[in-house]
């Protein structure tokens, strides 16, 4: 089985999905479904926003996007934070 | 062998103490540590690298009657003298530290308890008890005083977990995500369980507050119940509700919290089992728990399914 993965914009309070607090990811492979989420250094960490936000328990709204919305995301987030940081 | 080491831990731990862990799971433990690195069960990885610990299931708060956490010193938060807030693998600054702080205040004043923990006529509580007088059927759940608050450390480790999860929100903002800093169960008998939930929101309505977000997990084959976000709009604050058919509700906190958990594990053993469980409800979560999520729209409107 080859690996899927799905992309997850997470919109916070007042955030729209043009302009999402975060990215989450779940990442379907041989050993079992995996949850992420970007981290500010741009790497992929665990997290359970994706299973929280399933149960009712997120805090946030999370919007399934194509991996090229993702990606575009991704490039956002990294001129924004290289910016702030 | 790997079988039953994760049915064991398939059972939820009532503390973190290793005095506490039972003798044959150190016997496993010691078994495990034999198996071909890489194995889904071994603690080592393919390349020889020790995996990470299992997840701590206390990290997760879904206080329960029973489950107040009892840990040792080297397990509890800690206060560095520069205002830096440090516990497990989470950290603080001293200025989001501070933010958590002053969330906490927030709940803690519109939670109604004074500094000696007495009520009055103000505060969330004593709403709550009003409304629940006033019942027909249902009624809040145990120890609700107990549990209204989050607990302070518990508070700070969920911000810490947002901050890392929207790093571009500032901790103050990212406060306002954390809407079970007061939160509240009603129960009721099966039979009562739509008459109660429509009284108690009918109630809450009338009180001034504001439906924000519902899901519906009634049709959950493991637990069944509704959460519910309510704003109040004396504070602005938004509340946790969840109702519950009685013999339901501590059931629904632990298998939520064992399903993160097994979603977040290192073990690519727990993760299967938790694709398991979620493939086998996924019919009914798509049918009827994701079709039962109601949020605000950006326009204010309710959007239901």
């Amino acid at each position: 089985m080859g690996d899927a993965v799905k992309y997850y914009a997470i919109i916070g309070s007042g955030r729209t999905l043009q302009n999402p607090s975060g990215l989450a990811r779940r990442v379907a492979s041989d050993d079992g479904q995996i949850d992420e989420a970007l981290r500010r250094d741009l790497t992929w960490q665990r997290d359970s926003a994706i299973i929280e936000w399933e149960y009712g328990d997120a805090g946030a709204d999370l919007v399934e996007i194509s991996e090229a919305d993702a990606t575009e995301l991704i490039e956002r987030f990294r001129e924004k934070w290289s910016r702030e940081d | 062998m790997a079988h039953d080491r994760t049915a064991d831990q398939e059972q939820p731990r009532e503390t973190d103490r290793p005095q506490e862990v039972p003798p044959q799971q150190d016997d496993l433990d010691a078994r495990l540590e034999h198996l071909p690195a890489g194995h889904p069960s071994s603690p080592y990885r393919d390349d020889g690298s020790r995996r990470p610990s299992p997840p701590d299931l206390a990290e997760h708060d879904f206080s329960l009657p029973g489950d107040a956490p009892d840990l040792p010193p080297t397990d509890r938060a800690r206060t560095a003298p520069d205002g830096s807030w440090h516990w497990k693998a989470h950290d603080l600054s001293p200025a989001q530290s501070r933010a958590g702080d002053q969330g906490l205040a927030r709940c803690h004043e519109r939670e109604g308890r004074d500094a000696e923990g007495n009520y009055g006529e103000h505060g969330l509580t004593p709403a709550m008890r009003h409304i629940e007088a006033q019942l027909e059927h249902g009624h809040l759940a145990p120890n609700t005083e107990q549990f209204a608050l989050k607990e302070p450390d518990r508070y700070k480790e969920k911000l810490a977990k947002l901050i890392a999860r929207f790093p571009g929100e500032s901790p103050e903002d990212l406060t306002r995500l954390i809407h079970d800093g007061v939160r509240y169960t009603f129960v009721s008998t099966t039979e009562a369980y739509l008459s109660n939930l429509g009284d108690v929101s009918r109630r809450l309505q009338e009180g001034g507050f504001e439906l924000m977000a519902r899901i519906n997990n009634w049709g959950e084959e493991e637990y069944k119940g509704m959460n519910m976000r309510w704003r109040d709009s004396d504070s602005d604050l938004i509340s946790r509700f969840k109702f519950t058919p009685t013999r339901a509700w501590a059931p629904k906190s632990r298998h939520t919290k064992r399903m993160r958990e097994l979603m977040t594990s290192e073990h690519p053993s727990r993760r299967l089992r938790a694709c398991e469980r979620i493939r086998s409800t996924s019919a009914h979560r798509s049918q009827s728990h994701m079709a039962g999520r109601t949020f605000l729209n950006t326009a204010g409107k309710i959007n239901d399914g």
